[in-house]
């Protein structure tokens, strides 16, 4: 019988490997492409795209522009979140559900739903087409993540080292720095890199919020896409993962022992 | 040191969350009601969302992305209890099984959509693949599965996306509190099907409930993935409400923001249920917890 059981997890384990993996396969060869036509296996390879991506100010600056916005966004999200985090990781109140049910709003609210009252409002305090006004945007719709993520982190927090901490004479700032950052460090690193890849994949709000004047790397991509150019789409798309791809190699450690895999979104 | 009280702690993201949110759903509510409209001086009119409820485009579409998020959804779930019991007792490889299974998660969903666009469109290099071995002879042999009219492109995207998603919570749990229950079961004499429904299932449902939330409510509002893989009609809401507003006619705009509204209505219905369910859920294991 265990034979048999082992046996029926192959299809399973192909099926993952298959849907993980192949998903890869044309972005990678575009990117080397110069022609393919219909029906060859391969393309006419060239380095073209690769070329033009780092020869085009453009795209270039988009990246930086990315990298500005989300470490803003990531930042912010985590001072106006971290205390709100605690609260629901660490208390029982009255209302809990409802200020739950309240901080996830953003995060399943449709962004079309939200983004074009924004605009409109942003307008008005000429918040549009400006980073400031971009960065406040993404803070909305990393926060949820963020703070839902440290809320579960904090419920495996004792918070008697702080009230010992105290006792020994440490002050606040002390005692954050010194005792409840490294005690959560793992999880929240996990949290922020959720908010930072968040705001990292923005579109639709950046493209409404930011106009013409924050151009961001997903909007780089889509006006590749709109043309059709996809070597250098798909140049662009390995860019634009790679950077999350290799901080989740960097956290992989944290995400198996401490963050979102096990203490993670779930328990909440 | 002096306790913060626990709504001084909840206030910073709480405000932030109502100026620069909910504002703008209250302000998207009165733009759609024409509450400051430029091309007439009528105060309130629901013109807007007869409009919208009579026309036949709309509730296609609204069927249309409804249908979407829930196949989505459901085929997740499946997929990703199947990968996730098949994974906790994999020990050969299993350290890469498990990157791989988390790999996509960081991945946004249009890079996604992208992958689908130049693998499943007539031109794409499945078809090429079909062609090499035979299966078929020319491009337009291969089924129409981007663009097409059921979102069928649409949904492969939303499921490569959402199992692992679904997946990593459901395999933390079997990976973890689990085990000891199930083990406890089978001392007892209950077989693997009886395991699976009577313990694993029940265990696992609150964290299945809460990450379903979460991708059902991406599926349904998605703009980017419907804008890459989807077919001129129907359109999602997301499309529809977007290029309702940006038509050059303003007086489409109080449409776009009627279908924005209703969409707000019915994720937040769906999610209050839900929630009410999960708490309920919850309870229950308190309980029964407790009773041990």
């Amino acid at each position: 019988m265990a034979k048999n059981r082992s046996r029926s997890r192959i299809p399973i384990l192909v099926f993952l490997y298959i849907a993980i993996l192949v998903p890869i396969i044309p972005i990678v060869m575009w990117s080397f492409a110069f022609r393919w036509p219909y029906p060859n296996l391969l393309p006419t390879w060239s380095t073209r795209a690769w070329d033009y991506v780092f020869s085009q100010p453009a795209i270039l600056s988009s990246v930086g522009t990315s990298i500005v916005v989300s470490t803003l966004v990531t930042m912010l999200t985590l001072i106006i979140g971290y205390s709100a985090a605690k609260a629901l990781g660490t208390r029982e109140f009255k209302g809990k559900t409802t200020v739950e049910i309240f901080i996830l709003l953003p995060a399943i609210v449709p962004v079309i739903s939200a983004v074009m009252g924004m605009q409109g409002i942003f307008i008005r305090i000429y918040l549009s087409d400006s980073l400031l006004g971009v960065v406040l945007a993404q803070t909305v719709f990393t926060l949820p993540y963020l703070i839902l993520g440290l809320a579960a982190v904090f419920k495996n927090y004792n918070m008697e080292y702080e009230q010992v901490a105290s006792t020994l004479g440490a002050d606040r700032w002390k005692i954050l720095t010194e005792v409840t950052i490294p005690a959560i460090f793992p999880g929240l690193v996990v949290s922020c890199l959720f908010a930072f890849v968040v705001s990292w994949s923005q579109y639709l709000l950046t493209l409404m919020i930011g106009g013409a004047a924050v151009n961001t790397l997903p909007l780089e991509l889509f006006a590749l896409m709109t043309s059709q150019d996809y070597p250098v789409a798909c140049a662009v798309s390995i860019i634009f993962i790679l950077p999350v791809l290799i901080l989740l190699g960097l956290t992989s450690k944290f995400l198996t022992t401490n963050g979102v895999a096990k203490g993670g979104i779930n328990q909440i | 040191m002096k306790e913060t009280k626990t709504w001084v702690m909840l206030l910073p993201a709480i405000l932030v969350i109502s100026i620069l949110f909910i504002i703008p759903l209250i302000y998207t509510v009165l733009l759609s009601l024409n509450f400051f409209s430029i091309t007439s001086n009528q105060t309130i009119s629901l013109q807007a969302y007869v409009n919208i409820l009579t026309s036949s485009t709309f509730i296609d579409s609204l069927v249309f992305s409804l249908e979407i998020a829930l196949i989505s959804t459901v085929a997740s779930i499946l997929i990703a209890i199947a990968v996730s019991m098949t994974l906790r007792r994999t020990f050969i490889g299993r350290r890469l099984s498990l990157f791989v299974y988390q790999y996509n998660i960081p991945v946004p969903h249009y890079v996604v959509a992208i992958s689908v666009l130049l693998l499943f469109t007539q031109t794409g290099l499945v078809s090429r693949w079909f062609y090499a071995l035979g299966l078929i002879s020319s491009s337009s042999e291969f089924p129409m599965i981007v663009f097409d009219q059921n979102g069928i492109g649409i949904m492969i995207a939303f499921i490569l996306k959402f199992f692992p998603f679904i997946g990593i919570a459901i395999l933390s749990l079997l990976l973890t509190t689990i085990d000891d229950y199930e083990q406890q079961a089978a001392t007892l004499g209950a077989n693997r099907t009886q395991r699976f429904i009577h313990v694993l299932l029940p265990m696992m449902m609150p964290s299945i409930l809460f990450s379903s939330i979460l991708v059902f409510a991406y599926a349904f509002g998605s703009y980017e993935v419907p804008f890459l893989l989807g077919a001129t009609y129907p359109k999602v809401l997301a499309i529809l409400a977007y290029q309702k507003f940006t038509d050059i006619d303003l007086n489409s705009r109080p449409e776009a923001m009627a279908i924005a509204n209703i969409m707000t209505i019915i994720i937040v219905v769906l999610v209050i249920i839900a929630y009410l369910q999960l708490n309920a859920m919850n309870r229950i294991r308190v309980k029964q917890n407790g009773e041990e």
